[in-house]
């Protein structure tokens, strides 16, 4: 019986001694594959990279630093979101909750500068695909019903948290996908919150 | 960044300069790279068989370390890391594309300067052929033959890299070499 793919490798490698296969000593076969592999190994090991110019590795360094400028930064786990962003969805939760209780029919007085708007429903909320939630925040309506929001908030209250500094409107478009997410989700937890 | 700044990051150890890249300390990520780039270069150019697609192949797998980097929990080495890092990029790569070998006379020659010039010329003549030949093999033969070769994994590491078990790198191996010799017939 001839050896196996398993056994020929392991011989060709080195890993076992032809001592341990004694069919090699009366398998011409066995004997002629086993000296090509080790004939294609060598040629393998032998074949060196070709060394690129000494400037490439700059110029590599300076692409991958590119890239990564780029992109995002990796931050630790325990802060992922930066910390205006933090400000900025926080400051916008504080927006939501003081501008929803304006809007909110028990509280909201007649005389509001901002009766007139027409804030999302929680059910025309709720059909937004959260895939398509990012488009969807940075649409004119939303900008604008966030930007109206902001207008309309206790500018104290806000201070309080530490958020003064925050431009909502700003903040909406410097927000990630996962920040906006965040923010649709205090959007419609809140407006779920007035309707109970 | 200072000098000085420099001259502290140089000495971090592997694991202190990935905490100086995700404090996002200037120059730290630039230094990571300079110490791994070449590793990471010749295992893409063992992959692909050529300097373009290589070069964009090392950028991509920088590009994935530095995302990454709070997922590496310093379990092995940055090395290694990025060595993995590597084989999935090029992998991923080979899987849907052809290699695009690049001729002879637009790759860079070895400085071996103990060799006579006609020695040079046929070893780097003989490597080429066997490079084009190497991207030429299907992905996983490729994969196989490149980290058992070149980069001296065991079949059982090669196996946890590429979702497989021993015997079928094995096998891998040997069909691997097999399309080599078809490849290259008797030039060599």
């Amino acid at each position: 019986m001839h050896l196996s793919i398993e056994d020929l490798v392991d011989l060709a490698e080195g890993v076992r001694p032809e001592s341990s296969a004694p069919h090699l000593a009366v398998c011409a076969s066995c004997r002629s594959q086993l000296a090509d592999l080790r004939a294609m190994m060598a040629a393998a090991v032998d074949a060196d990279v070709p060394e690129p110019s000494p400037l490439f590795w700059d110029q590599l360094s300076r692409r991958v630093r590119e890239a990564v400028e780029a992109g995002e930064a990796p931050r630790p786990a325990w802060n992922r979101l930066p910390v205006y962003s933090i400000a900025g969805v926080a400051l916008l939760a504080v927006t939501v909750i003081a501008a929803v209780k304006t809007f909110a029919p028990s509280a909201r007085p007649s005389s509001s500068p901002v009766a007139s708007l027409t804030p999302p429903s929680a059910a025309a909320i709720d059909q937004v695909d959260r895939a398509d939630a990012a488009d969807a925040l940075r649409d004119d309506v939303w900008l604008t019903f966030v930007a109206d929001l902001a207008a309309g908030v206790d500018a104290d209250a806000a201070r309080d948290e530490g958020l003064d500094a925050m431009n909502a409107e700003e903040a909406v478009m410097q927000l990630n996908d996962g920040e906006l997410r965040e923010l649709e989700r205090l959007l419609q937890a809140q407006i779920r919150n007035q309707g109970d | 960044m200072t000098a000085a700044d420099a001259g502290r990051l140089r000495d971090l150890d592997e694991r202190a300069l990935v905490e100086a890249c995700l404090a996002n300390e200037a120059g730290a990520f630039d230094l990571l790279v300079e110490r791994h780039r070449r590793a990471v270069y010749r295992l893409c150019y063992r992959f692909v068989g050529n300097h373009e697609d290589a070069s964009d192949l090392t950028q991509d797998v920088f590009l994935r370390a530095f995302r990454g980097l709070r997922a590496f929990r310093g379990q092995s080495s940055i090395a290694t890391w990025l060595h993995r890092i590597g084989v999935n990029v090029c992998l991923n790569r080979v899987s849907g594309k052809t290699a695009a070998i690049e001729p002879l006379e637009s790759q860079q020659i070895v400085d071996t300067r103990t060799e006579t010039a006609s020695d040079r010329l046929l070893r780097n003549e003989r490597s080429a052929r066997v490079r084009a030949a190497i991207a030429q093999l299907p992905p996983k033969q490729r994969a196989a033959l490149i980290l058992r070769t070149y980069h001296d994994m065991s079949h059982q590491e090669i196996a946890g890299l590429l979702k497989s078990s021993a015997g079928a790198v094995k096998a891998n191996v040997f069909h691997a070499l097999r399309g080599l010799k078809r490849l290259l017939g008797e030039d060599l």
